[in-house]
């Protein structure tokens, strides 16, 4: 159920470190399934997602394991980890578990956070002498963008030294690289829109100390595309 | 011309202590000119004084790397902006932000006087959140900590913290934190703000050869923390605490818990860096904004007030805390910035442990003490103003600043032998003119402290 209940960004206790920049560009916040994010922009969200647009998914679960037994006591709690490093697999959840190494992993969940595997995760490890397994914090040590529309390629080569053409870098590629000098992961996973489109779209994490200079630096490549931040609502519409 | 007033003459030292000639050109334009004023104010010549060691780019650069784009990545922390509405003055520490002090430009010294009074008397909240924050897990993660610290790690209990000392190959000190144990096989270990990058890389690297069955992550961007510091600390923290026994038997000093704090999950270390009764509270960082409200409105009724870098510096000073990077420099060893407590001589190994033996048998041509400036009306002195004896240098001032505890300036310098004995003389070059200092036992405040383990 993708059901927003009005929520104030600083109302509770884990507030995104951009919520004052959204505030400032007009965003409507509210509450989805526990995390604070923003519902909408504009009314022509869904127009500026097929666009250039980035969404803040700060709020959103997401986790992290690493160990030389990560890819074993994963595969036991049921995750499909993907077949080689720095790519991602869509799960039966709707989470996405991206590869950043044969011994490190991250999951995201879905964009309606309706998806328990990255908590459920988080709840279930436990510290092991017998199993060389460990979480990371992946919520609170980095940032979360999602990227989208038609002018994805063109702004981020403005930030970014990777050639993302189609056919240089599949959907669920992932890239462990620099972003306006930032060390960042960017996985392609394309979304399909309300109107059945399919638009190229990148998450990006970063380090959360960063995530204002990241969104200015964004903000500032996308502008000659006419790129603006949209709300979560068109996407799940 | 500053230089050489204060004492630096010669051409390497002035480039080193005015940085000139360490910009983008790398001296192409300033080396000559330094050399010349540096010539004319000792009364050599150019030929004498001589230049600067030139270094890359040996070429001019092209114009197309220098029209792309440029960034320069800021870092801030959840409470960021807390601050700025307090008022703060922010500085840079590397690429991070952080409130030097909270009220008007015009207004420095007695804002900062007035934080430093109200830790001391009250209770102060200071942003921790950029010190750094590494957790090292695994079997053999006490084993691990026991070779890359100078302390014994193997056997910390759990609970409880330990400082935590960190010494290159050739026994100098690199940085400094405090352990935490809080599982057998989990210590979240504190860094610098400047040096946990390379404390990091560090690990990594030597466990490369060392091959423990420990993981290294670095979590400095994952937490956000505070330390809420003075008299009354305890009883606006326990306002926020339903799960931790915050009195002083069941959580002494350098004790570690974990439970909530206003309902955010949160790590709590009872440490001791500005010298009173004190609490570091770390929680994940998109909390940090909740944990700063509800401390500072828990703590309203007790005239709390957020207190910046700069009065925490004058606090960790009057008690006598050195910083690393600071209070030492490329040659620093233990033993001669009064840190060989924190050196086990019982373990079998730890990096820099063989030529710190050795370095201590030869005898210290310096030593960090602490001193004091008496007389009133004397200049305050500052960082890298030199210690002199007669025309020759013999050391040079770490930290300073005026306490506003102690009423009079405080400070620490390397002295040579022979002066680092509690009441020796000593004499300051400020701003040209010599200034008398007298050497002191530190700390300056609260030698039994009493006032950290209330």
């Amino acid at each position: 159920m993708n059901e927003f209940v009005t929520a104030a960004p600083d109302s509770g206790l884990r507030r995104s470190q951009l919520y004052r920049k959204q505030q400032q560009a007009g965003a409507e916040f509210a509450g989805l399934n526990g995390a604070t994010v923003v519902k909408q922009f504009a009314a022509d969200d869904a127009q500026q997602l097929k666009s250039l647009a980035m969404v803040d998914l700060s709020m959103l679960p997401r986790s992290g394991f690493k160990g030389r037994q990560a890819p074993e006591w994963l595969t036991q709690q049921g995750v499909a980890i993907p077949a080689e490093p720095n790519r991602a697999t869509r799960q039966e959840d709707g989470s996405l578990v991206a590869s950043l190494s044969v011994q490190e992993h991250l999951i995201l969940s879905d964009l309606q956070v309706t998806a328990g595997m990255s908590q459920q995760l988080a709840n279930t490890w436990q510290m092991d002498a017998d199993t060389a397994c460990y979480s990371l914090p992946r919520s609170d040590s980095h940032a979360w963008l999602l990227l989208t529309g038609e002018h994805l390629r063109d702004m981020l080569a403005k930030v970014c030294g990777i050639d993302f053409a189609a056919e240089e870098f599949a959907n669920h590629q992932v890239a462990q690289t620099s972003v306006a000098r930032l060390n960042s992961i960017l996985i392609r996973d394309d979304v399909q829109l309300a109107d059945g489109s399919t638009v190229l779209a990148f998450h990006l994490l970063c380090d959360v100390s960063s995530v204002e200079f990241m969104w200015d630096c964004l903000q500032d490549a996308m502008d000659e595309f006419g790129g603006k931040p949209a709300g979560l609502a068109a996407l799940l519409a | 011309m500053n230089a050489t007033r204060d004492g630096y003459e010669h051409v390497q030292l002035v480039k080193r202590y005015s940085t000139c000639g360490m910009g983008p050109s790398q001296g192409r334009h300033s080396a000559l000119a330094t050399a010349r004023i540096v010539a004319n104010a000792t009364g050599k010549s150019v030929a004498q004084t001589g230049v600067t060691t030139a270094r890359p780019p040996f070429a001019p650069e092209r114009l197309g790397h220098l029209a792309g784009r440029s960034f320069y990545p800021a870092r801030y922390t959840n409470m960021h902006h807390r601050h700025l509405e307090a008022g703060a003055q922010m500085l840079q520490a590397g690429a991070w932000y952080r409130p030097a002090y909270y009220g008007p430009v015009n207004q420095r010294d007695n804002c900062i006087a007035a934080e430093v009074n109200n830790v001391r008397n009250n209770v102060g909240l200071v942003d921790v959140s950029t010190l750094g924050g590494i957790e090292v897990r695994g079997p053999d993660a006490g084993e691990f900590l026991n070779r890359v610290y100078t302390f014994g790690f193997a056997k910390q209990p759990l609970g409880r913290a330990r400082y935590a000392l960190m010494t290159n190959e050739a026994g100098v000190v690199i940085d400094d934190g405090v352990s935490c144990r809080f599982h057998d096989q989990l210590f979240y270990v504190t860094a610098t703000t400047g040096g946990v990058d390379r404390v990091y890389q560090n690990m990594l690297k030597w466990n490369a050869q060392w091959c423990l069955d420990v993981d290294i992550a670095n979590v400095t961007s994952a937490w956000c923390g505070v330390n809420i510091a003075g008299p009354k600390a305890r009883e606006v923290l326990s306002k926020l605490c339903e799960d931790i026994d915050l009195g002083s038997e069941a959580f002494p000093y350098m004790g570690v818990r974990e439970g909530h704090v206003a309902g955010i999950r949160a790590r709590v270390i009872r440490v001791g860096f500005v010298g009173e009764l004190g609490y570091e509270v770390h929680v994940p960082q998109h909390a940090g904004e909740a944990l700063w409200d509800a401390l500072m409105a828990a703590g309203k009724e007790h005239g709390i007030k957020p207190f910046g870098i700069e009065a925490q510096r004058v606090l960790r000073l009057e008690k006598g805390h050195i910083i690393i990077g600071q209070d030492t420099d490329a040659m620093s060893t233990p033993e001669e910035v009064q840190m060989g407590w924190a050196v086990s001589n019982k373990k079998p190994f730890f990096v820099g442990q063989r030529i710190i033996r050795e370095l201590n048998k030869a005898p210290q041509y310096r030593s960090l003490v602490g001193f004091v400036v008496d007389d009133p009306k004397a200049p305050v002195p500052q960082e890298s103003h030199l210690v002199i004896d007669g025309d020759k240098m013999t050391g040079r001032v770490t930290s300073c600043n005026y306490s506003p505890t102690l009423g009079k300036p405080v400070g620490m310098a390397y002295v040579p032998p022979g002066k680092t004995e509690p009441g020796s003389d000593i004499v300051i070059k400020v701003d040209g003119a010599p200034v008398a200092a007298k050497v002191v036992a530190l700390p300056f405040y609260d030698p039994d402290t009493a006032r950290q383990n209330l």
